[in-house]
């Protein structure tokens, strides 16, 4: 597993306790009624034997550096070659200020599910389609990107009968055989992931 | 006291955490990434079927500070909006193991997406979406939508970036109000969007890319990095990687715009736009469209907002049935500009967008803190002896006896079978005034676009038949005639941008304005003839660039 960061600097910890006032991501809000959260993790990434599957085991982190509990997921691929995360669709067409197509058909390159587990023991669990997209960078390496839109199915704690979406956005630095069937190690990844969640005492059965 | 002392405490400690932003160096998996995490707020708009979604917001950072436009569109993949309202089962299985079952779930939506930052420089992006609709205690909802996205293009520091999007989007649907039935009304909406960006410097472009792979895209590596600097000083250069002068490689034929319409007079008129603040206003003649400012706009983008319209029956704009006379075209123009609400505009003119500027600009002062103009129509043609003959170009020669016979005749004779019969405009005239570059095959692609078929060709024979020479159309000469001479007393900044030998404004129209107009400057760019942009973008953005950069230093100086 990846080392703990630690809320670094005499800024991070001002962040950190504005983070805790509930004072940064107002901006973000529909309505009083609805909470968002940025957080960040930080772990390990392992393949199935097939290269169809991954599982992440992560810390969470608030943009404090305040480590806020642990983050497991799986990614199923569905894509049938890796050499297809190296494309990417052309430029929309059409109009991109009116209500009106085309708006292009993007294929699904996986799905996910995932548990977010916060410090105080509450979770949310999620689940839901997912791009990815393999960058081939000038030294050689890869950055294999994710991008998740997920549902909340369910939660514990403060998010019991929660409802809500969220995203995960994630990556890894990897070594041109990072889907080769033949090798199997596991490798770092860090997410971004943002909530929008409705708790159940708002939520109208 | 004790409440007021804690809020002072907080907004404290709001004021530093907002002026330092967020660290994101945690959040990268190498330098060579770039993790972007910012807001937006602003309107949807449903189409009448309501399968569509239009989002326009404002673009923050994390600490507040606005940050450019947001805009996208949201296309349903659903039928019944009640189906938003459900939650999937919790998933079956570990969630520590790399193994299933994992539930595929189907999206309710797809979406494409544009984020324009303040330097003009953005990003394009497509992708899948899930939406779900909230019901709260007290009867309204939360419509929310989560999508998935993928970089498909970048200009300015994002030219031939890489990399996926996410964006996390909320509307509060008050008590009593059916977001998915009635009619559509405005809502505001606000996202919450992350992106994890490989700019080009640092993405290495494989031979082959696959199947979906974006030909001709800005992502080849040929776009640089898309920071270099073109010719002239660093203040004068384009901000984006996209044009010619960036790389050296020769004008660019890509128009890598996402369209944008406004509605006029009940017809919707194409835009492109780049950058924020006073806005730019480029302005085409005939028989182009905003295709013609595409190399011009990256010197500007990062200095205001810069916009070229389609004049109506142009371009991309619709092609109503109303008659193309001049003060047609002045009719939908100004109410382009009410329409989008622009205000202390710089107005950068050719050919009949001279003219259309001109006119606006000496009736709206107020509103116009400058004007550029190339090719321009300064006063009228007393006569066909006073209209350019260009004798010293072979390849013009003909000119003045080709317009004599673009205007013979009525709809149907033979100046009609001339342009719209055989488009003598776009496959002849153009070509040869953009020299003395000659315009390659994907550029006449798109110019001949807005006028493959004939009957759209029209509005071209109609221009021609605008021009003030001897006095016909009277209402077009009165008007060339009055602004003309309200030019000599304004003073407004005004900037020439000229080619020798020029085709309509020639040694004698840049004397004229030497000697007529005040708080003037003229900039000779060498050789050219009518299409300026075409043959030298880096001398014109360049020019431009520089005296827009003056603007507001010298706005008053006669």
């Amino acid at each position: 597993m990846a080392s703990v960061t630690p809320a670094d600097s005499f800024l991070g910890n001002l962040l950190g306790m504005s983070d805790n006032l509930g004072a940064f991501l107002h901006g973000m809000q529909s309505a009083p009624q609805e909470e968002v959260l940025l957080r960040y993790t930080k772990g390990t990434g392992r393949f199935s034997p097939d290269k169809k599957f991954i599982t992440l085991s992560m810390f969470q982190y608030k943009f404090s550096g305040e480590q806020d509990g642990h983050h497991e997921g799986v990614w199923e691929a569905l894509f049938t070659h890796p050499n297809e995360l190296l494309s990417r669709p052309p430029d929309p067409t059409g109009a991109i200020n009116l209500p009106q197509g085309p708006v292009p058909a993007i294929n699904l390159i996986a799905e996910t599910k995932g548990i977010w587990v916060f410090g105080d023991d509450s979770s949310v669990t999620a689940a839901g389609p997912a791009l990815s997209h393999l960058m081939p960078l000038k030294d050689g390496r890869f950055l294999f990107t994710v991008t998740t839109c997920q549902i909340i199915t369910n939660g514990t704690g403060r998010y019991q009968g929660a409802r809500g979406l969220k995203t995960s956005l994630g990556s890894t630095l990897a070594s041109p055989d990072l889907f080769d069937p033949t090798k199997n190690v596991p490798f770092e990844a860090t997410t971004v992931d943002t909530f929008r969640i409705i708790r159940s005492k708002d939520v109208k059965v | 006291m004790g409440y007021a002392s804690n809020l002072g405490v907080v907004d404290t400690l709001q004021q530093i955490a907002r002026s330092v932003g967020l660290d994101v160096r945690n959040t990268l998996s190498t330098p060579q990434e770039e993790v972007i995490i910012l807001y937006t707020r602003g309107t949807g708009t449903f189409s009448a079927d309501q399968r569509y979604i239009a989002l326009t917001n404002k673009i923050y950072k994390m600490s507040g500070e606005e940050d450019g436009l947001h805009e996208g569109v949201w296309q349903r993949t659903f039928d019944d909006p009640t189906e938003l309202l459900k939650v999937p089962p919790p998933p079956a299985g570990s969630m520590e193991e790399p193994q299933g079952p994992v539930p595929h779930l189907p999206v309710s939506a797809q979406t494409k997406a544009h984020w324009t930052f303040a330097d003009g420089s953005y990003i394009s992006v497509a992708g899948p979406a899930l939406s779900h609709l909230v019901p709260l205690t007290d009867g309204s909802f939360i419509f929310l939508v989560s999508t998935a996205q993928i970089i498909t293009g970048g200009g300015g520091r994002y030219a031939g970036a890489y990399g996926v999007v996410q964006s996390l989007g909320a509307t509060h649907v008050a008590k009593d109000v059916n977001l998915f039935g009635g009619t559509p009304v405005p809502f505001e909406a606000t996202t919450f969007d992350t992106f994890r960006v490989v700019r080009s410097r640092y993405y290495k472009s494989l031979p082959a890319e696959g199947p979906q792979s974006q030909s001709g895209s800005s992502g080849s590596s040929s776009t640089g990095s898309g920071e270099s600097q073109g010719a002239g000083s660093q203040s004068s250069g384009p901000s984006s990687g996209q044009s010619q002068s960036a790389s050296g490689a020769g004008p660019s034929a890509e128009y890598p715009f996402p369209a944008k319409y406004a509605t006029v007079h009940e017809a919707r008129m194409h835009y492109i736009e780049r950058g924020t603040g006073d806005p730019i206003l480029f302005v085409h003649g005939n028989p182009a469209w905003s295709y013609l400012w595409r190399n011009i706009i990256p010197y500007v983008q990062d200095k205001g907002r810069a916009i070229a319209v389609d004049l109506i029956g142009m371009g991309r704009s619709e092609k109503p049935k109303i008659g193309y006379s001049f003060k047609d075209q002045a009719k939908y123009f100004e109410g382009f500009i009410r329409e989008l609400g622009l205000r202390n505009i710089t107005l950068v003119t050719h050919d009949w967008g001279t003219a259309l500027g001109f006119h606006y600009a000496m009736r709206y002062q107020d509103n116009v803190k400058g004007i550029a103009f190339m090719e321009a129509l300064l006063k009228p043609y007393a006569g066909w002896d006073d209209f350019p003959a260009s004798g010293n170009d072979p390849n013009l020669a003909q000119l003045r006896q080709t317009f004599q016979g673009f205007r013979a005749g009525d709809k149907n004779g033979p100046g009609w079978k001339l342009i719209v019969d055989e488009n003598l405009f776009i496959e002849k005239l153009l070509p040869n005034t953009s020299l003395p570059r000659k315009l390659t095959e994907a550029e006449m692609k798109y110019y001949r676009e807005p006028f493959e078929k004939p009957e759209h060709r029209a509005v071209i024979w109609h221009w021609v038949h605008q021009l003030p020479i001897g006095g016909e159309p009277s209402s077009v000469a009165e008007l060339v005639a009055n602004y003309s001479e309200d030019l000599k007393a304004s003073t407004m900044p005004k900037l020439l941008i000229y080619a020798e030998p020029g085709l309509v404004l020639t040694a004698e129209q840049v004397k004229w304005c030497d000697e007529n107009l005040k708080n003037f400057q003229k900039v000779s760019i060498g050789p050219g003839v009518h299409f300026l942009q075409e043959s030298s973008p880096e001398a014109v953005g360049g020019a431009l660039a520089k005296w827009y950069a003056q603007l507001g230093k010298t706005a008053t100086v006669a």
